[in-house]
């Protein structure tokens, strides 16, 4: 198999890698933060359709697009859902896949998906409009191929910053959570990408100051408890045994899985109104 | 002049360009401005913003018209924040004018345009750039943030700032409210349509008592003695004493109506 795809289900789901140096360039990652992580896509498929989550950076074009041809064939119906639709890692390669593979239908929370896209050349392709946009609002059921027993449920992110989706997959028991759960980080660009090991640890302390030094500034004094119980719903709704976000090493194992549930959830109940003060955080400040 | 009655000279040598958005909500259609700002200084020209790529032909044929006039070089972008509604020309810009220069929070811009990643020029608050003339450009405090990369950024001598996705707010385009300045649409309820544009596009603001941060904009504008407020989704407003209270008490209600 290519470099950096990993088959977290037997030609049923993969995870297609790059993985980069934490410099304090990345917004994704607090700005003092060191090692390396994968920015990860997602490819779902059956033999009669596929779904491709995310496409990753232009930086990265050339080796995803080499990744994808190595799992995917090119004739297969592929639909294309950018978890993060504002975002140049979810969005930066969608024409160039749609260029290279058989892509019938995006999904987003706005209509005329090319829109939010196609950004990156001189001149836009207005061709690309005659893919249709299927719009997402709530949840959203989806069949992977056709006429199979194969459905995965887009769901708005129960704590997001901007318009995030959150999909399971019912098949694989794969929570695939964009900008959530995102702190597996590796010392060496050589470890495993993907934890198993239901014992790895990861403090309170850390997770919380790596929300507060990311997209979660705001969170310190809120009042958590809605976001809290959304999250608890997700959690109980699902049989999760995988959690894949959109960057980050994965976590595999269903107590691995419930234990990083639990952090968030103590984390989000530290820092709610009743126990944490709320306070104006300045740009870059870190906590 | 564009359908969405742009541009528009709000002050001397400061355009406002761009066209607007629909929103459905509660089975009424709002508008919103997804703006840029054409500053005009004696030896450059900057633009804030570079507006959604739907926008794009539009936004680039009314700066074309305007500086063919001046005779003033298009030198430097500002962007608030990577966004597409904000940050989504970028490519398009860079491919037409690759000396342009970037300025703003660089973050992910080498991923996202690798070709291009010399013409980032990194700002921290305070930093300036020198437009000619007395015109200036410089970064601000974020203080109403949609990315940990936000940032602000305001001009002198006029004291405009430009807040990105602060003062965000729709507009009724059936009232005829497309390219008027914010004191001219005197049938917009500034506090509801605030209110629905923090509580749809702004998520965290339903649960952050917005009273913390609104208590430091006022400060902010204080400090920089800002006359003037140039808003990416909102109409650009001229009386700040007028306007302002209203736009925050919208920003503050999602927290009150949610978290109750």
């Amino acid at each position: 198999m290519e470099d950096n795809i990993i088959e977290l289900s037997p030609n049923k789901a993969f995870s297609i890698q790059n993985i980069v140096k934490l410099d304090g360039r990345l917004s994704a990652y607090p700005q003092n933060e060191k090692g390396f992580v994968p920015l990860n896509c997602y490819l779902i498929k059956e033999d009669s359709g596929a779904f491709l989550f995310d496409t990753g950076y232009l930086f990265h074009q050339e080796k995803i697009l080499h990744q994808l041809k190595s799992i995917l064939d090119p004739d297969t119906p592929l639909s294309i859902i950018p978890l993060r639709i504002n975002e140049f890692m979810s969005v930066g390669n969608v024409k160039a896949i749609t260029y290279n593979f058989n892509v019938v239908a995006f999904y987003s929370p706005h209509p005329e998906g090319p829109d939010w896209f196609d950004f990156t050349d001189k001149e836009r392709d207005w061709s690309l409009k005659e893919i249709p946009t299927n719009i997402l609002r709530g949840t959203v059921d989806c069949m992977v191929g056709d006429n199979t027993d194969r459905n995965i449920q887009v769901i708005s992110a129960p704590l997001r910053l901007i318009n995030t989706s959150w999909i399971y997959d019912e098949k694989t028991k794969i929570l695939f959570s964009s900008d959530m759960f995102n702190y597996g980080i590796a010392e060496k660009s050589t470890e495993d990408w993907i934890i198993t090991n239901p014992e790895e640890e990861f403090s309170i302390s850390y997770i919380k100051s790596f929300l507060l030094n990311t997209r979660y500034w705001w969170l310190e004094g809120a009042k958590t408890r809605l976001l809290r119980d959304n999250i608890k719903k997700v959690y109980d709704s699902y049989d999760i045994e995988t959690l894949a976000p959109g960057y980050g090493k994965i976590f595999k194992g269903k107590k691995l899985v419930q234990k990083q549930f639990e952090l968030l959830d103590n984390i989000l109940d530290e820092l709610d109104i009743s126990k944490t003060k709320a306070h104006y955080v300045a740009r870059n400040q870190m906590r | 002049m564009s359908k969405s009655k742009l541009p528009r000279e709000i002050l001397k040598n400061v355009y406002w360009l761009g066209d607007c958005l629909e929103q459905r909500y509660q089975g009424k259609i709002y508008h919103s401005y997804n703006s840029s700002y054409l500053v005009i200084g004696e030896e450059a020209a900057l633009l804030v913003e570079t507006g959604h790529p739907k926008d794009f032909n539009e936004l680039h044929d009314q700066i074309v018209g305007i500086l063919e006039n001046k005779k003033v070089p298009l030198k430097y972008i500002f962007i608030t924040h990577q966004e597409t509604p904000h940050a989504g020309g970028v490519g398009r810009f860079l491919n037409i004018y690759p000396d342009i220069e970037i300025h703003g929070d660089v973050n992910d811009y080498h991923m996202a345009f690798p070709n291009y990643s010399a013409n980032f020029k990194a700002m921290e608050v305070g930093d300036s750039i020198d437009l000619g003339g007395g015109m200036n450009f410089i970064a601000a405090e974020p203080v109403v943030r949609d990315m940990r990369t936000s940032l602000w950024g305001y001009i002198t001598p006029y004291n405009l700032l430009f807040p990105g996705d602060g003062f965000a707010y729709s507009h009724y385009h059936w009232d005829g409210h497309c390219g008027m300045i914010a004191e001219e649409a005197d049938t917009l309820d500034l506090f509801d349509v605030s209110a629905v544009f923090a509580e749809l596009a702004l998520f965290w603001t339903n649960f952050v008592d917005m009273e913390i941060y609104t208590k430091k904009l006022k400060e902010l504008v204080d400090e920089l003695d800002i006359k003037y407020i140039a808003p990416t989704h909102g109409l650009p407003i001229l009386d700040i004493d007028k306007t302002m209270p209203k736009v925050i008490e919208g920003l503050q209600a999602p927290y009150h109506k949610l978290a109750g």
